[in-house]
């Protein structure tokens, strides 16, 4: 019974397989074709080479000038620079907000409870551009200067939703009384947070906070219309160059940002299995 | 000499306020803050070289819907059919999103608890991938030098390049494979937790594989489909990145447009009020999935009667 | 004996759901001694847990007023509160170790070192988790979080341990053992214990006193055996224990003794507690295993005849439900014995009530 072939079963496996390829292979072809030394078409196999990632560090390359297209790397390390700088702070913003909040709805009974409920999904339903228009159009009319200031604080008003959900549902998970407990015990208030409802929702907290860098790290369209000319994020940037022209070295730095992406989810997951 | 303390409902409305001051503060300053000023913009006049006049107008609207002031602007149909094509694609991006992977969550739901885990980070993993650089993987397959024409064209397959780059395709392509997480995640979660008793069940009651699934495979998976439907609908409609790298000058959406208001045209309030067009969209298909959430409660709650709990 | 815990006049209601209050406690007032193991019995909504939590400190009364050895306790916080709690589920932190669960309250009172590790380890000693200490949580068996949970809220020696249904996770066989432990651990440590339950088997097996709860009041708070042998009110009577609650009234008194009259007409002769005047119309209580199955014609005293309509055997008795005209159904657990056919249904049967198996009541709505 068990060993009959059944045509269902095996289509649709083949269909699974062939789906992961759709999936992987555009990723897959980014990487291989960055090692390509065809300077004129991409896609043409001509050899290998690492030419791309010299030209974007900034070393001397065998490539003759006239094929170099060597944008700034200097802009291309200030936009990395930019990025990082405002996920971080985005992060640590919206991982404070997304957890107080989230606390204050699981813990505490109050009547704008379902309002703020609302509040934090707003901006996850949120078109991005919507957003964006609406912050340029406040920042804007409210003098605020565009730059690195804005970015994190458009950043913060959607990530902290971000936050918010994954630190909510860790809450759900834990016990009510474990913080009854350690008051019972003798702790107060931010003693019991301290060593009992951080601990227990740590796992929570660090996944949003994860979230939250990626996404912000990721960001391209509320950055696109809040950034001002000199705070260029990475996404923004490699979005420039390529309404510019499709150029060999994006393959490089896209095959670096792949590369990054993976270490960040594969510690994230590491991390979740671990606590299990 | 007993101490006074304040009473346990003063001490966490205390608690209470502490946590959520700041960012109550920061997120009506910060979001409904700008939704508003956005929403006042839409009924501004703009000024002759950017920038708005305290003046209000109705013509934002009118330009798109068809009233206008004939002195600066003729009303152009062109926006609505703007608008009604970024629908169109949008909901073709949502059906291939969820017939691309309403097979592949069924597959999945099938493994063995580890490679099920390990299929789910695989798919998920892409979401961690820039959004950019995923794009730029399609560009580069598209392209008429691209991949898939130099294999094409190597393989004998074709005499001519394809044309497949700055078409409605290429733009469907993009969105579906950006998006395809957003679908595949609510989709499985619903059919994962599908019994597969009931499949049996309804086999055995006599109905043929046909049937079975479009009376019990079918709506008890609707959660899952209607969920990642919108949550592919939203991002998609708005969309501007896409169609600028897929859809060039030829493929404009919605989203396009109203950048062109934003970075080049200068005209904000026009650009603020195709971007309530879009919200408007969004809103009433919430309004609509809210609509059919709140009535799947009710039967619910009709069929099984709360448990009493009391203290 | 000095009081260890006072509770005045204590009220306390909560919006419920549907709108409206519920009355969670209804002006209560209790005392309890030092070194005294009270149980507060009832269904559940009765108001029992609102006690606990009042006395704990995670709900303040409506009004009223809690003393813990004379001192008011008013709105202080649970953490300033000489009471520690074992909750339901034990709630113990998943993220500690065994010893660090028991240390927890050392700890934030910021007890020196040594001082922590030697009563950790008598108290783990104490409970029989000796060479646990290292374990996480959720290595243990329920039995042995239960342990863990006690010594936890024992270390820092409060001047009473509240326990909210400590044992209603744990199976049957393992139950019973708590419950020798429990009091064990009460007698050796002389620390007043307030024990919550629904199960009335486990406040008679443990407590010095019970209070019965119902309603947001005390129905009646008394020493086991009393509570047993004679209930204040339906409610408590049909509450612990088996019951078979006639209605009849008082004909005749004389000292201790007095006679009543069933709505058949039998008069059973039982003992006066309380002054239930001539006249009176009361329940009659009279426990199922009370009564005695004539054995033999001739046995004398006072009997209520009828006639067996189910039998049950159950091992070492049989069940009867007996009927007889103008009677509610009488249920009877008799010893079983070797003529079984006597206690087929359908057999006619005198079942012998002993005067003091006769509990008076006074009916519901007259005067007590």
């Amino acid at each position: 019974m068990k060993t009959r072939f059944r045509p269902g079963s095996f289509f649709l496996s083949a269909y699974g397989w062939l789906f992961l390829t759709f999936i992987y292979v555009p990723i897959l072809l980014i990487v291989v074709f960055s090692f390509n030394a065809n300077p004129v078409n991409m896609m043409i196999w001509d050899g290998f080479t690492l030419d791309w990632y010299r030209t974007i560090f900034g070393f001397p390359t065998t490539l003759n000038e006239q094929t170099l297209y060597v944008e700034s790397t200097a802009q291309l390390y200030s936009a990395v620079l930019n990025s990082l700088t405002v996920a971080f702070l985005t992060t640590l913003v919206s991982t404070i907000f997304g957890t107080a909040v989230a606390l204050a709805v699981a813990r505490f009974r109050f009547r704008l409870k379902s309002f703020y409920r609302a509040l934090m999904f707003m901006p996850m339903i949120m078109p991005d551009i919507i957003l964006g228009i609406a912050l340029l159009i406040f920042f804007v009319s409210f003098g605020f200067s565009l730059g690195l200031q804005t970015i994190v604080i458009g950043h913060t008003t959607f990530l902290c939703s971000y936050v918010f959900v994954v630190v909510s549902a860790r809450l759900a998970d834990m016990d009510e009384s474990l913080e009854e407990a350690s008051a019972d015990l003798g702790a107060d208030g931010w003693t019991t947070f301290r060593r009992v409802t951080l601990p227990m929702i740590a796992p929570g907290v660090i996944g949003g906070a994860m979230l939250a860098f990626i996404i912000s790290m990721d960001d391209l369209v509320i950055t696109y219309f809040i950034s001002g000319v000199d705070s260029t994020t990475l996404p923004v940037h490699i979005y420039g160059m390529l309404r510019r022209g499709i150029k060999p070295e994006i393959n490089a730095i896209a095959t670096i940002m792949l590369l990054s992406s993976f270490v960040i989810a594969s510690i994230g997951l590491y991390l979740r299995a671990r606590k299990k | 000499m007993t101490a006074r303390f304040a009473s346990l409902k003063a001490r966490r409305a205390l608690t209470l306020y502490g946590l959520l001051l700041t960012p109550t503060v920061f997120l009506a300053f910060f979001f409904l803050g700008p939704l508003s000023i956005m929403m006042v913009y839409t009924f501004l006049t703009p000024g002759l070289y950017g920038g708005v006049e305290w003046v209000f107008s109705h013509l934002n609207y009118g330009r798109i819907l068809g009233w206008a002031d004939t002195r600066y602007d003729q009303f152009d149909p062109v926006y609505i059919s703007i608008f009604l094509r970024s629908v169109r694609l949008a909901a073709t991006t949502v059906l291939t999103c969820l017939v691309i992977c309403y097979p592949f969550a069924f597959w999945v739901a099938r493994q063995p608890e580890r490679w099920k885990n390990f299929f789910i980070f695989l798919i998920t993993l892409p979401f961690f991938i820039s959004l950019i650089v995923r794009l730029f993987a399609w560009v580069l397959i598209l392209r008429p030098t691209g991949f898939l024409n130099q294999a094409l064209l190597g393989m004998g397959v074709v005499a001519q390049p394809l044309d497949i780059i700055f078409t409605d395709m290429a733009v469907v392509i993009g969105m579906t494979y950006v998006f395809i997480p957003f679908m595949f995640l609510p989709l499985y979660s619903s059919i994962e937790k599908l019994d597969g008793s009931l499949i049996e069940a309804s086999q055995d009651l006599g109905a043929s594989p046909l049937q079975t699934f479009l009376r019990v495979v079918l709506p008890m998976t609707l959660p899952g489909i209607v969920g990642g439907s919108i949550i592919v609908f939203i991002p998609s409609l708005g969309n501007f990145i896409v169609p600028s790298l897929l859809g060039g000058a030829r493929v404009v959406m919605i989203g396009n447009l109203i950048e062109q208001q934003f970075l080049s045209a200068r005209n904000w309030p026009f650009g603020a009020a195709l971007g309530m067009m879009v919200m408007a969209a969004v809103l009433l298909l919430l309004m609509i999935y809210v609509r059919i959430l709140s009535r799947e409660d009710k039967q619910a709650e009709t069929q099984q009667p709360k448990e009493e709990e009391t203290r | 004996m000095t009081a260890v815990l006072k509770i005045e006049s204590a009220s306390k209601s909560f919006d419920a759901p549907e709108g409206g209050k519920i009355h969670a406690l209804k002006d209560v007032s209790l005392t309890i001694a030092h070194n005294e193991f009270l149980t507060l019995l009832g269904p559940s909504g009765c108001g029992k847990t609102t006690m606990l939590r009042a006395v704990s400190g995670f709900e303040d009364l409506d009004a009223g007023e809690i003393y813990i050895e004379g001192e008011a306790m008013g709105s202080r916080p649970a953490h300033k509160r000489p009471v520690n709690t074992v909750f339901q589920r034990y709630a113990l932190f998943p993220h500690l170790s065994v010893a660090r669960n028991v240390s927890y309250s050392l700890e934030v009172a910021g007890v020196d070192k040594a001082e922590i590790r030697k009563r950790v380890g008598d108290m783990l000693d104490m409970v029989g988790l000796t060479a646990f200490g290292e374990r996480r949580i959720g290595q243990l068996s329920g039995g042995q979080q239960q342990r863990v949970a006690l010594a936890r809220s024992l270390v820092a020696r409060p001047k009473v341990l509240l326990l909210d249904e400590p044992l209603s996770a744990l199976d049957k066989n393992l139950r019973h053992k708590m419950q020798e432990e429990l009091k064990g651990l009460q007698h050796e440590l002389g620390i007043t214990f307030i024990f919550v339950t629904h199960d009335q088997e486990e406040a008679l097996v443990m407590s010095d006193r019970i209070a019965v709860l119902e309603g947001g009041k005390i129905q009646q708070l008394d020493a086991p055996e009393a509570l047993y042998r004679y209930p204040k009110n339906e409610f408590v009577a049909r509450f612990i224990g088996e019951s078979n609650l006639l209605p009849g009234k008082v004909v005749a008194t004389s000292g201790e003794a007095c006679d009543v009259q069933l709505s058949d007409d039998t008069v059973l002769q039982g003992c006066r507690r309380g002054d239930l005047a001539e006249g009176t119309n009361v329940k009659v209580l009279i426990r199922p295993e009370s009564v005695v199955a004539a054995l033999s014609e001739g046995t004398s005293g006072q009997a209520i005849s009828g006639t067996i309509s189910e039998s049950y055997f159950i091992g070492t008795d049989y069940q009867l439900v007996v009927r007889r005209d103008g009677l509610p159904p009488f249920r009877a657990t008799v010893r079983a014995h070797t003529d079984a056919s006597r206690f087929a249904a359908g057999e006619p049967i005198d079942l012998f009530v002993p005067h003091d198996g006769v509990h008076l009541i006074a009916a519901e709505g007259a005067a007590a």
